[in-house]
């Protein structure tokens, strides 16, 4: 993990495509999400912080399982994108669920909140133990804690002399990360982190997509992270936008796996949860 | 590291020695693993699609456990018939079976490559069966005779390649255990990387890729089942690991071996990681 003081630059960007990408994300993460929310205890009723909640996804389906007598709050630093989060919940007719622009870490919350909740968030974060210290302070006794990252280090092991496209998308992918201050390693941190907050012990579990048949969101899904991560790319001088030639990058990686016959690995996640001693 | 670890000692024509063993603690260990692998069997059935009704060949039945969760998702009005080259094991299906109250399954002890079924079946299913084949493209292909077309194919095989990927510098016990897994398993002829395998095994089948995940328990918590159950995996395995001259009971120390394991998480902050294993489901082409 990097040692330094301040956040990672937000590696994805901030566009509209970025927008659409974090919702194609969450078909392909969903299932992982509710599982996690599922085994961790959250429940009908509950009054539920989402941390980093981006286009909505993580708060829309907490509100699924908090129910109309529940409410999520839902906090991002980007108040842009809250704005689809937003729009997105009216249309899925909830009005339990509040999304307030700012940082988690800083901004005055109420402290009895039954559970915290991000996904994708840490990584980003200068100190995710110090954040989740801080998270905990704002929950009641007995509430839960529920945080899924990604475990990019994880990436380098899928090297393989019949995947050149992917090899290259592995390179060019964890050097943009790790030169934004992301930590590559966030998830199985999580463990260490959790302690470290003074947090019990979590629940860990490990899972990634892989595919993909025809039809399969994956190709788009990872095409569009690039099309994310060519702005840092491009200012790191790690590579050019002609290099990554994103148009028809989800159509290459689909021949590749079609033609070397080795299936497509997205991003492995770890979820983690515990809960506070009642 | 040994230099076979990263080829594919795939090229023989003969099955892996079972790398595991036959023994009674085999058995139990086989039960266990289901305690902790069995909810990702479990959806990747339902996702896979198997429901009421529906007779499903089971290939490398072992204990019954596969069969048991298949049981339940077929109901009374469906069967399974579970296969293993093991006769004796399936005493212990058998009457799992039997204390379950099932009357839709059926064990039979045999070659699934060799044997004749009346009829087609409406899915087949395998887990951790294919690592173990010579040749398991083509014992896929056999396999798929078997399989009304249309019908669902879904299996779970580890990846092992996957699981050096874990190693760290601050936790020498956990590296040196997945450098016995990976050598013991290399030397008997099982196949390593038979979990990534399984989208080339489908697709040179003639079935369409497969959708897949990639799943590893892991824990951390001082109650965590998993230290114990990797213990239990390395009293299996020591009969070849000691075979093999690629470590002693002392050096492997199956008695203290979990609380090392939990010692060491302690110390290093960094999670256990129990065998990567990816499910793979598919329909032959109707």
């Amino acid at each position: 993990m990097s040692n330094q003081n301040r956040d990672a630059e937000y590696t994805m960007g901030r566009s509209e495509e970025e927008t659409q990408r974090l919702i194609e994300q969450s078909q392909l993460y969903d299932d992982v999400t509710r599982r996690f929310f599922l085994r961790s205890g959250i429940a009908k009723g509950m009054k539920v912080l989402d941390v980093g909640s981006g286009a909505g996804d993580v708060a829309l389906t907490v509100a699924e399982f908090v129910g109309p007598e529940g409410n999520v709050v839902g906090i991002d630093v980007n108040p842009d994108i809250l704005k689809t989060a937003e729009a997105r919940a009216d249309e899925t007719g909830y009005s339990n669920v509040e999304f307030i622009a700012g940082d988690a870490r800083t901004l005055e919350l109420p402290d009895d909140f039954d559970a915290i909740v991000g996904r994708l968030v840490l990584l980003y974060m200068a100190d995710p133990a110090e954040a989740l210290r801080h998270l905990a302070t704002h929950l009641r006794p007995g509430g839960i804690v529920a945080f899924q990252d990604t475990e990019l280090a994880l990436y380098r092991t899928v090297i393989h002399p019949d995947t050149p496209l992917i090899n290259q998308l592995v390179e060019w992918g964890l050097t943009v990360f790790e030169r934004s201050g992301a930590h590559l390693n966030m998830g199985t941190e999580l463990y260490r982190v959790f302690v470290e907050a003074g947090l019990p012990e979590p629940t860990l579990h490990f899972e990634a997509p892989m595919g993909g048949p025809e039809g399969w969101p994956g190709f788009e899904y990872l095409a569009n992270s690039f099309r994310s991560l060519v702005p840092l790319m491009e200012a790191y001088d790690i590579a050019t936008a002609e290099e990554i030639d994103i148009d028809t990058l989800a159509d290459r990686i689909q021949a590749e796996v079609t033609t070397s016959k080795r299936p497509l690995l997205l991003p492995p996640h770890i979820t983690a949860y515990a809960s506070l001693p009642a | 590291m040994t230099k076979n670890r990263s080829e594919n000692p795939n090229t023989s024509r003969r099955d892996a020695t079972y790398t595991l063993g036959r023994t009674s603690h085999e058995t139990t260990r086989l039960i266990e693993q289901s305690r902790i692998y069995g909810e990702s069997t479990h959806r990747l059935c339902k996702r896979a699609g198997i429901i009421k009704g529906m007779r499903v060949l089971e290939i490398g039945s072992g204990a019954g456990d596969v069969a048991l969760t298949l049981a339940e998702l077929v109901g009374p009005t469906g069967q399974v018939v579970g296969v293993d080259i093991n006769a004796d094991i399936l005493d212990t299906a058998r009457q799992r079976a039997a204390d379950a109250g099932l009357r839709n399954t059926e064990f039979i002890a045999g070659d699934a490559r060799n044997l004749d079924f009346f009829d087609q079946f409406d899915a087949i299913v395998g887990r951790f069966v294919l690592m173990y084949m010579a040749e398991p493209t083509k014992a896929f292909a056999k396999l798929m005779t078997h399989v009304k077309r249309g019908g669902i194919v879904a299996f779970q095989e580890p990846e092992y390649t996957l699981y050096p990927a874990i190693q760290h510098p601050r936790t020498p016990l956990m590296n040196q255990l997945i450098t016995w897994i990976l050598d013991v398993f290399a030397h008997s002829g099982a196949h390593l990387d038979m979990g990534i395998g399984l989208h080339k095994t489908f697709v040179d089948a003639g079935l369409p890729p497969p959708t897949m995940h990639l799943e590893s328990p892991i824990g951390a918590a001082k109650t965590w089942a998993g230290y114990r159950y990797m213990a239990t995996i390395f009293q299996s395995l020591l009969p070849l690991l000691e075979k093999y001259n690629l470590a002693t009971a002392e050096e492997v120390g199956v008695d203290t071996l979990a609380a090392r394991i939990r010692q060491e998480v302690d110390t290093s902050k960094r999670p256990f990681f129990l065998p990567p294993h990816i499910t793979a489901y598919s329909t032959r082409r109707s």
